[in-house]
């Protein structure tokens, strides 16, 4: 079988096609609810490619101008928010309709029915394979990168993924018809819901599909291959600095995004390794180290009018240099230890490289900045870093809020290494005295944990002091919160005020006045 | 002590074959994250580099094969011992690159030339760090 995206949804659908010789009606409650949870996962993976196709507008990412209408001014704007609620409230009540997912024993799992799982899978599959054209960030690499901007080729992606939403509501009813109404009434009322959620989702998509642009865009999306692996990418122009704050946040979400999966899901990636959650502890005290380098520069060479903000910078420099002080004591906790398997590529190492080289070329000119280049490269022009300060100060911020978190999780992750015996002190000593590979003992394991709860809360500490330097610099935090309340409920209106307050945040940055901000509350009655 | 180390390293740098040579270079590795910690702790020279060193050593380390029984004293290398350290990183790379060439085993001359690499660049990270102490200005 050649690697193609329309063959791993066609696969999928086969798969969810099987799941009706399922038999349902004459098996277990056990059965049905295992089933259940099944079905639930593969709409939670449907509504996420919903969010990201859907509704996430191409314009959010960096250095990129919309390639067309967005979603939230597309005449079908309506259209999409209705499918939107929808399938959210689906995959809401179905998750509501089982509870906890049922413990299983080795047994019952291995005889667990797969062909829901299968179907999940071969999807992720395939989306994995329209991820190989974009970057981390979004950013395309390739033609098919750019198209998939396209508002016709994201359609293309959403209709031709939520057909799968037709099969699943039959599951789901079958579910439903074989539960047992005496006892679970309310399950039965919950499954009907989630039928009549996807019948609706179903007829917004059939809508959608109607369109001849979307039509010719299925098409061209079924013969979509992964990037081909020698394909240079295109050369990159150096990022701006509030780019690079941006990007920054995001790395630093995604790395806490990562140590959260492992601590939900058990570690069983091999990502948390003992050298990986070593170098990601050192990139975070220099990303500390960083901060405080860029508000000296900035307050050097900073207009008077921010200059004077800036004095509550010098209050905040010690919180930093706790913060970085003891993610560096984390480092050297981390520096004689070993875990099994140890020197597997990890994507925490990557994301926390990541993160500190974006850092650093916010302070350094050199757009291609590595930390071992240290300090000696020329610094960024003043007036550049002055006019982005309010998005990049509230983007370290974000950054030292995520470490925190990181510090909880990477404590969790640390702890789990050692129950699991999977965690030694290497072999150390001269000659005579020397100490064999040993499990860690109890005193270094406490001790660990001790470094991780005082980064913790240094973090939470250089997080609150950045929070005052934010405020102080007037960035208006109500945008982000209605970000979160778009993500949430996509309502038409939300979104236009967003993109207003997103325009009035980037006049900020070009360094205009913030007034526009405020006059658009005024007229927007915000 | 730490003079008696390096002779030690510079010995089994000098052994025929490639395990002196790795389990040297593993050695080296593993003092220099405690050097990088160390310089960046005492704000000694460039402390951005010494982080950068120090991740550097942790994938080297991580890479090479942790010998068994090759002596690996917990040495406290100072500030200044970082140019001697350079010296004998820069040594091991060349050591390795012409062991490479001379094994019969696929696996460590692969190893080796990887290591070649990262030995390089870690040496380069060390030198960097040994810069006067400097901030962004």
């Amino acid at each position: 079988m050649s690697a193609e995206f329309g063959e791993f949804v066609a696969l999928a659908a086969s798969y969810l096609t099987h799941a009706d010789h399922l038999p349902i009606e004459r098996s277990s409650e056990l059965y049905r609810r295992t089933v259940g949870h099944q079905a639930a996962d593969l709409l939670d993976l449907l509504l996420a490619v919903e969010t990201r196709y859907g509704w996430e507008p191409v314009d959010t990412l960096p250095d990129r101008a919309p390639t067309g209408p967005g979603p939230a001014t597309a005449p079908d704007s309506a259209r999409r928010a209705r499918l939107h609620v929808a399938l959210a409230e689906a995959a809401r009540q179905l998750r509501a309709a089982y509870g906890k997912p049922p413990a299983l024993t080795a047994l019952q799992a291995f005889q667990a029915p797969r062909y829901v799982p299968h179907a999940v899978q071969a999807l992720r599959t395939g989306l994995d394979l329209l991820a190989t054209h974009t970057d981390p960030d979004g950013r395309p690499l390739t033609r098919h990168g750019l198209a998939l901007e396209s508002t016709q080729l994201r359609t293309a992606v959403l209709v031709r993924v939520l057909a799968l939403t037709g099969t699943v509501a039959d599951l789901v009813g079958r579910l439903g018809s074989a539960t047992s109404s005496a006892s679970f009434t309310e399950r039965i009322r919950a499954l009907g819901r989630v039928v009549d959620q996807l019948g609706l989702v179903q007829q917004e998509v059939r809508a959608l599909a109607a369109d001849p642009d979307v039509r010719l865009g299925a098409v061209a999306l079924d013969t979509v291959r992964p990037r081909a692996l020698l394909q240079p990418d295109p050369p990159r122009t150096a990022e701006t600095p509030a780019q690079l704050g941006t990007g920054a946040a995001a790395s630093a979400d995604r790395l806490a995004d990562i140590s959260w999966r492992a601590v939900q899901a058990g570690d069983d990636s091999y990502a948390h390794t003992a050298s990986a959650m070593g170098t990601a502890a050192t990139n975070a005290a220099a990303v500390y180290r960083l901060t405080r380098a860029l508000f000296t520069h900035a307050a050097d060479h900073a207009p008077a009018t921010v200059s004077a903000h800036l004095a509550s910078v010098h209050a905040a420099d010690t919180a930093w240099e706790t913060a970085e002080h003891a993610w560096r004591r984390v480092a050297a906790c981390w520096a004689p230890l070993r875990s099994a398997p140890d020197n597997t590529p990890s994507a925490v190492t990557a994301e926390s490289h990541a993160l500190v080289d974006r850092v650093g070329r916010l302070l350094y000119a050199d757009p291609a900045w590595r930390m071992s280049h240290g300090h000696g490269g020329p610094t960024r022009q003043a007036p550049d870093i002055a006019a982005a300060l309010p998005v990049w100060s509230d983007a370290l911020r974000q950054i030292s809020a995520r470490l925190q978190h990181l510090a909880e999780d990477h404590a969790v992750l640390a702890e789990r290494l050692a129950d699991t015996r999977r965690l030694m002190m290497r072999a150390s000593g001269p000659g005579h005295n020397r100490l064999p590979a040993r499990p860690l003992p109890a005193g270094r394991r406490a001790e660990l944990a001790e470094e991780y709860r005082s980064a913790g809360r240094a973090s939470a500490a250089a997080a609150t002091a950045l929070a005052t330097v934010v405020s102080a610099l007037g960035v208006d935090l109500s945008a982000q919160r209605l970000h979160h309340q778009l993500a949430t409920t996509p309502d038409p209106q939300a979104a236009d005020r967003v993109t207003l307050r997103r325009s009035a945040a980037q006049l900020a940055a070009a360094g205009q006045e913030p007034q526009p901000v405020r006059r658009m509350k005024r007229g927007l009655g915000i | 002590m730490t003079t008696a180390w390096f002779d030690r390293i510079a010995a089994r740098l000098a052994e025929p074959g490639i395990q002196g040579p790795l389990s040297a270079a593993w050695s080296l590795a593993n003092q220099t994250v405690y050097w990088a910690l160390a310089a960046a702790g005492g704000n000694d020279g460039d402390t951005l580099a010494a982080y950068g060193t120090h991740n550097h050593a942790i994938e080297l380390r991580g890479f090479l094969p942790e010998p068994d029984d090759g002596d690996d004293p917990e040495t406290d290398l100072t500030f200044a011992d970082g140019r001697r350290l350079a010296e004998f990183l820069e040594q091991a790379e060349r050591r390795l690159a012409a062991a490479a060439g001379t094994t019969m085993v696929p696996d460590e001359a692969l190893t080796a030339l990887v290591a070649v690499r990262l030995l390089g660049h870690t040496a380069a990270a060390v030198r960097t760090t040994l810069r006067p102490a400097q901030t962004a200005r």
